[in-house]
């Protein structure tokens, strides 16, 4: 248990894991907790947040669950009210939720629209939403956005559907930083490179063996400089960072968490 | 040691500037306990409880039908004491209809959100607390209202406090297992300002003290003596 985010209320998108282990938001979520952050966590999963909320149960550290599709404005103006009304205030908005689909032109504008709409007005809805409250709380507030390297590089995987909506968190990021600024706001983006999530493994668990999903672990791990693929841990100690105050001078800006992967590209 | 030593302890009051919530306040503050007391009014707490010694007291403006400020309550007994080891959730209010009058809907309402809502939402925000610290005590003042249906006029009341019953069963089997030990404290008609409207003569109501020494007992029974739920009469009721 530490104290770097004592007092803080954190709304946490996406705070439940879409398969057994940790994914960025569930990991982001227990961390926050731990640092003595009063977590809102949100997930359109009941059964997935629920078990979020059951490891902070048993840690005794403080979490609320919430359900909700936060592509609805409605909904989204509704998780918010139900924050207010609990905890008064909000401090952290970790705008975590989104989806990894592979897919390129071969794709059709329905399914396009809908990586944009998870993945991109998601953040535009929470940013909608809880800004105006932080600006009247006055004393400023932390927000991060999870972006991906495939924002700013070509991995090797035909995804520019995500890496569109990806591209936009970083531009969105830093418009929202600036705008805000003065009201001490600060707005930052996480790149993660290769992430071992549920997320990412299951459906390549569901495709291949149990041999091939180790082989592809292995070369998971090898594709990156620091020999390693990195955890929803290593995502959501630097959410701490960007969310505690030791980075109030850090804004519109992006950390790259990815092991050195995208430096091999220059 | 039979039982738990008030040193050190930290509990909360809701409704603690009159009737039997002041009582128990009194009482806990004579015990040597930490108290961190709630009421609408700050000022009519302040005054209630003047005289007492300044050192481990904390008054809280705490309306009931607010979250916000049941939150801001528990945070501010957190940061002053750095522990909550017990909830009294005494505030409550009282509003009669018969089954057939035209304002059922609202004063249910109205009594739901205060009866219900309010102790829900206090005990969740401090029930981290009160697990935390591994012998926590939750007491709701309830009512034999909770137990059975009395008076015509007790629909709705009596609606509340079994809803009430229901929330002190859950709290006391949720708890358990890391030592929070619940109690439905239920007593008859009794001598306070909530149930002076009723009229009845003061020898057929149960003095507010009386109940203040059974919630000092019930705080310092150990976890290996659980009272899940005690009524408290006045008069001789059948089945009570």
């Amino acid at each position: 248990m530490g104290d770097r985010l004592n007092g803080k209320v954190a709304i946490v998108t996406g705070a439940g894991a879409s398969g057994p282990g940790w994914g960025n938001g569930k990991a982001t979520a227990i961390l926050f907790a731990r640092e003595g952050a009063k977590v809102f966590g949100v997930d359109r999963s009941e059964e997935a947040v629920r078990e979020t909320a059951e490891i902070a149960k048993a840690e005794k550290i403080a979490f609320t669950l919430r359900v909700a599709d936060i592509t609805e404005p409605d909904e989204v103006d509704k998780l918010v009210a139900r924050c207010l009304e609990l905890y008064g205030r909000i401090d952290i908005l970790h705008n975590n939720v989104g989806i990894f689909e592979l897919g390129s032109l071969d794709k059709d504008r329905d399914y396009f629209e809908h990586v944009q709409r998870v993945n991109m007005t998601s953040m535009f809805l929470m940013a909608k939403a809880v800004v105006p409250q932080m600006i009247e709380q006055g004393d400023g507030g932390a927000i991060i956005n999870l972006a991906s390297v495939a924002a700013t590089h070509y991995t090797g995987a035909a995804y520019s559907i995500y890496a569109t909506t990806k591209s936009a968190v970083i531009g969105f990021t830093r418009a929202i930083a600036m705008e805000n600024a003065a009201h001490r706001i600060r707005c930052n983006a996480i790149l993660p490179g290769v992430v071992n999530t549920p997320l990412a493994l299951e459906p390549i668990r569901k495709r291949v063996g149990a041999d091939e999903f180790q082989k592809i672990l292995g070369e998971r791990d090898a594709m990156v400089p620091i020999g390693r693929a990195a955890t929803g841990w290593d995502v959501a100690k630097a959410a701490l960072y960007l969310a505690s105050d030791e980075a109030s001078y850090v804004t519109a800006t992006e950390i790259v968490v990815d092991g050195g992967l995208t430096a091999q590209f220059g | 040691m039979a039982t738990i030593s008030p040193e050190g302890r930290v509990v909360m009051v809701s409704g603690a500037a009159r009737g039997l919530g002041r009582a128990i306040a009194r009482r806990l503050i004579d015990d040597g306990y930490s108290v961190s007391l709630g009421a609408r009014d700050i000022d009519a707490l302040r005054a209630a409880h003047e005289g007492a010694p300044e050192a481990g007291r904390l008054f809280r403006s705490y309306n009931a039908v607010d979250p916000a400020t049941a939150e801001s309550w528990v945070d501010a007994t957190v940061e002053r004491f750095g522990r909550i080891d017990a909830l009294i959730n005494n505030a409550g209010i009282l509003r009669q209809f018969a089954l057939e009058d035209s304002d059922a809907e609202d004063k249910l309402d109205e009594l739901y959100r205060t009866n219900v809502r309010g102790p829900l939402t206090l005990t969740r925000l401090a029930f981290l607390h009160l697990r935390r610290c591994g012998q926590g005590r939750v007491v709701n003042i309830n009512s034999l209202s909770g137990l059975r249906v009395g008076r015509d006029d007790f629909v709705g009341y009596s609606m509340s406090k079994f809803a009430l019953s229901a929330l002190s069963h859950a709290t006391r089997k949720a708890g358990f297992g890391d030592g929070v030990r619940t109690t439905n404290l239920c007593p008859s008609l009794m001598d306070t300002e909530m149930v002076e409207a009723l009229g009845a003569p003061e020898e057929l109501k149960i003095r507010p003290d009386s109940v203040a020494d059974m919630v000092s007992m019930l705080l310092a029974l150990p976890n290996t003596a659980s009272v899940a739920e005690l009524p408290i009469n006045v008069f001789n009721e059948p089945g009570y």
